[in-house]
């Protein structure tokens, strides 16, 4: 009960107090686990003693006594209550008690203060120290971690060296049981290859008897057969003296039917000769009948000489006549060829004349150029020769002119001559006319006083026959003889006239083409200058032409040249063609392999460097340096982290912008197959908003407007160009709620609304 | 020997003396200029001639993909080139470049039979072989670490095995031409070359 009274006082302490003792707890849970639980209690309740010092043997040290101590004033405290007796003088006593216990209490409050600083202390530096042991103890756990990592490893190791080991005996055990087979059964067979051997020996010593027996028999036999030998040689000498004799035996044999056949042949040359005799006396028969009539045939033979020696001379007769007649045909046929040769030298003759007439119109034309220098040439020949040969054409002419001038002397005059023959004659004609005219006149009139003596006379004749008519008619018909003639003269002069002025003609025109032909002759000239002039010309620029051509073929060389050594060094066109090669090649190997191979000295070099590094930096005293090392490298550089990052950058993008790429292609397709399928066009001007524009659309602004609604359903906006179809609207999207079927329609209806228009 | 028939000569004939030649004249090229130990090739002796064949298995491996591929490109006439490339490890610089231009006779048929010296074509073979060992003369030193690829210059349209890849023609800087000889079978002909670094 005294307790209650001291605890309001206490309170803040114990508050303090706990605290301390919570974190002496965890101290002592840490440091000694081992101590003993009422000790501890101990510890706890010293709150009397003032020096609290950090150290904790010293405060386990003097709890005991104060232990004993403290509890002794409450106890008389307690006492002192209990008995309660109303004299004063225990009351001072009590008092006095009182102003001891306060003063006690006033000491310990002190004290408590001290201690609470102290506590204080004590826990600052607990806190230190905990930290301290703290880190120790982290340090400690890493170490144990390594510890056991590098256990294990070397357990591993262990286990693998043992494993290994295991093997290797099972190996070793596995070779020497085998080697002690191999042994064995070396061991067999040697003492087989023994027992062979012996085997083999045994045997041939009984095959060396054996032999040896053989021998000796055959040696007797070798005896025996020599003596059949020499028996044989004699019954071989035996045979040979009788097989002598069938041979001559043979041979007569041979003789015998030899002869046999020789005299079967002479039996059947006889039986032939029979026939022949019996064919003979046959045809003697007949040749004594043709003797009969030998002497008729001399004379018939006689007859028959001198027909012939008459036609003996005939027929050399008619060898002459036919050698004449050779002769003469072949006469005719040389005159044939040659009539031939002239006509066809004529025709040649007369062609030439044309091709000569038709050289002097080319040539007077002027509009043939030379084309080449061989033909300007050739034209030179040609016009030298058809110069030559018009210097020639031109003397003749020159010569025919004068025999056709002299000819036109000679025909004027004779044309004169002529002129007044025909004058004479057309006089003559004239007089004959006139006479003729005459003469009809007289015949009229005659024929007039024919009449009228006609008349006469058939008045007389009716009277008296008289015939003067036959003379009267006889006269008549000589006169008209006569005009006949003169008919027949008139027209033979006029004839005569007419060719004669024609063979004029002819002349004259002859002379007309001489003296043209005269006159080209100059110009011909100017021609054959200028040519002259353009073959040099021509021959300047052909050898310009050689020059450039010598000079664009060494320049063709020169570029051969090069495209041989481009050849060579391996170019090639790549519109046509392209290189490949095998891509596991073994250079491509051989730089992976190097590459490879240059990481991992990188690597190592890196490696190395770090250890360096740690040692330079520990001062060559390091335990555990490869795991140091290794936890370094595991901390990747900077560097090498944003490379890293940033080639998986690099490859996201690519791939983000493949994907972009295809999926743009494959919607630009899809959207071609709907605008070809369904005929319309579709577009999202915004969000949730679909335009579909028709393929038979006929303006641009002729739009259907769709939105979708959260919930997923289409709806048809209003455009003006949805307003124009309100009947389908009414029919297919009200009636009947499909989209598609409305769509349709307008797509039917556009479609005939352009066919209508086409 | 490839073909059975003395005098005469198929495609399929004349692709297979090809690739034949191929096979011996890459590894001739490759023990001559030293690419690989000479421990590791083995004497054979082909033509009349003693030759030098690898016997590393992975070379092995990658000769019988090159030559398999290159038949099939000889029998359908699509490959114009066959090049031989040297390049310095290191610097991935081109050294040597060995090229074999073929031309196919394009109006050559499976059936087409032609005739022909079958020991003509191999003395000739024989003797571009005999070059490639002799122009050891003349080329420089390889005396960095070099490996070597094979290119094959095709139509641009030909689809290729996914095994085979694009790649650069690989000219060599600065070079120096030589050509060597060169055989026919009628069907294909061969002439090579050789083109290499100019020594300063």
């Amino acid at each position: 009960m005294v307790y209650p009274v001291i605890y309001p006082t206490m309170d803040p302490l114990s508050d303090s107090m706990d605290n301390l003792v919570g974190m002496k707890r965890k101290f002592d849970a840490m440091v000694n686990q081992g101590k003993d639980e009422t000790l501890r209690h101990n510890l706890l309740s010293d709150f009397e003693d003032a020096e609290v010092t950090g150290n904790f043997s010293r405060l386990v040290d003097r709890s005991p006594k104060e232990h004993i101590k403290f509890p002794l004033s409450p106890a008389q405290h307690y006492s002192s209550f209990t008995s309660t007796p109303s004299s004063t003088r225990e009351i001072n006593l009590k008092d006095a008690e009182i102003t001891y216990h306060k003063a006690c209490i006033v000491k310990l409050e002190n004290r408590i203060a001290s201690l609470q600083r102290n506590a204080e202390q004590a826990s600052i530096e607990h806190d230190k120290e905990i930290a301290e042991i703290k880190t120790l103890r982290d340090r400690e756990v890493k170490k144990a971690a390594d510890l056991k990592s590098k256990l294990q490893y070397i357990m591993e190791c262990e286990k693998t060296a043992r494993d290994e080991v295991h093997r290797l005996e099972k190996e070793l055990q596995h070779q020497t049981i085998e080697s002690n087979n191999k042994f064995l059964k070396e061991q067999k067979e040697r003492i087989e290859a023994t027992d062979k051997a012996q085997q083999a020996k045994v045997h041939w010593k009984d095959k060396e008897a054996q032999l040896y027996e053989k021998i000796m028999s055959q040696k007797l036999k070798i005896g025996q057969l020599q003596s059949k030998l020499e028996e044989n040689l004699k019954q071989s000498a035996l045979k040979k003296n009788s097989s002598e004799e069938v041979a001559t035996y043979k041979q007569k044999v041979e003789k015998l039917e030899e002869a046999l056949l020789i005299e079967k042949k002479k039996v059947k040359d006889l039986e032939s000769r029979f026939a022949e005799q019996e064919d003979n006396i046959i045809t003697t028969k007949a040749l004594k009948a043709d003797l009969d009539m030998v002497p008729a045939l001399k004379s018939e033979v006689e007859k028959l000489r001198q027909d012939n020696e008459g036609l003996r001379l005939n027929e050399q007769n008619t060898m002459l006549l036919e050698e004449e007649i050779r002769g003469l045909k072949n006469k005719l046929g040389q005159i044939d060829s040659l009539r031939e040769r002239s006509a066809k030298l004529e025709v040649e003759n007369e062609e030439l004349k044309e091709r000569l007439t038709r050289w002097e119109m080319k040539d007077t034309s002027g509009s043939r150029r030379p084309q080449s220098p061989s033909s300007l040439s050739k034209r030179i020949q040609e016009l030298e020769s058809t110069n030559a040969s018009l210097l020639m054409t031109q003397g003749e002419m020159q010569s025919r002119i004068n025999i056709s001038e002299r000819k036109v002397e000679h025909g004027e005059a004779q044309l004169q001559r002529l002129v007044s023959a025909l004058t004479m004659e057309k006089n003559t004609s004239s007089q004959f006319t006139d006479l003729v005219k005459r003469l009809k006149r007289k015949l009229l009139l005659l024929s007039k006083e024919r009449d009228a003596y006609k008349n006469l006379l058939d008045s007389y004749e009716s009277e008296v026959t008289v015939n003067f008519d036959e003379e009267k008619s006889s006269q008549i018909r000589r006169l008209e003889e006569i005009v006949q003639e003169h008919k027949t003269n008139q027209a033979e002069t006029e004839a005569e006239i007419e060719s004669l002025s024609s063979r004029l003609a002819e002349c004259q025109t002859q002379l007309e083409q001489a003296q043209q032909h005269h006159r080209l002759d100059n110009p011909e000239q100017q021609s054959s200058q200028q040519d002259k002039e353009a073959i040099t010309l021509l021959r300047e620029q052909i050898a310009v032409l050689e020059s450039e051509l010598i000079k664009t073929q060494q320049e063709r060389d020169n570029l051969d040249a090069k495209i041989e050594q481009r050849h060579l060094q391996g170019d090639y066109d790549p519109s046509k063609t392209k290189i490949i090669h095998f891509r596991l090649n073994p250079f491509a190997l051989a730089q992976k392999e190097r590459e490879e191979e240059l990481e991992k000295l990188r690597e190592d070099n890196e490696k190395l460097k770090k250890r360096n590094q740690i040692l330079e930096e520990n001062g060559g005293m390091v335990e555990g340096i490869t795991m140091q090392v290794e936890e370094n490298l595991q901390k990747l550089s900077p560097s090498k982290e944003i490379e890293n990052l940033k080639s998986q950058l690099a490859s996201a993008e690519m791939r983000n912008q493949r994907l972009k790429e295809v999926f743009s292609k494959t919607s630009k397709e899809f959207r071609e197959v709907c605008y070809e399928l369904t005929g319309y066009r579709f577009d999202i001007p915004c969000a949730n908003q679909y335009r579909l524009t028709s393929m038979y659309a006929e303006r641009q602004k002729d739009y259907l407007l769709f939105q979708q609604n959260p919930k997923g359903e289409v709806q048809l906006l209003q455009t003006d160009f949805s307003m124009s179809f309100q009947g389908a609207m009414e029919k297919y999207l009200k009636k009947y709620k499909s989209l598609p079927l409305f769509l349709c329609h307008i797509t039917m209806e556009l479609f005939d609304r352009q066919t209508m228009s086409l | 020997m490839a073909t059975s028939t003395s005098n005469c000569i198929t495609l399929s004939g004349s692709t297979n003396l090809v690739a034949e030649f191929f096979h011996y004249g890459l590894n001739s090229i490759l023990y001559q200029r030293g690419l690989y130990p000479p421990e590791s090739f083995t004497h054979t002796q082909q033509w009349g001639l003693t030759m030098l064949v690898t016997s590393n298995k992975e070379l092995q491996k990658f000769f019988d993909e090159i030559i398999s591929q290159v038949k099939t490109w000889l029998m359908d006439m699509s490959i114009e080139k066959l090049v031989i490339v040297i390049k310095e490890v290191g610097t991935n610089v081109v050294v040597e470049r060995w090229q074999f231009d073929i031309e196919s006779d394009k109006t050559v048929d499976k059936d087409t039979k032609r005739e022909v010296s079958i020991k003509q074509i191999q003395d000739d073979m024989r003797s571009v072989i005999r070059q490639i060992t002799a122009s050891v003369t003349f080329l420089p030193l390889l005396d960095k670490t070099c490996c070597f690829d094979v290119l094959v210059y095709t139509d641009k349209g030909l689809e290729v095995p996914t095994t085979w890849g694009e790649t650069t023609p690989h000219f060599v800087y600065n070079s120096e031409e030589v050509r060597l000889k060169s055989f026919t079978t009628s069907i294909h002909k061969v002439s090579a070359a050789v083109a290499f670094k100019k020594s300063d």
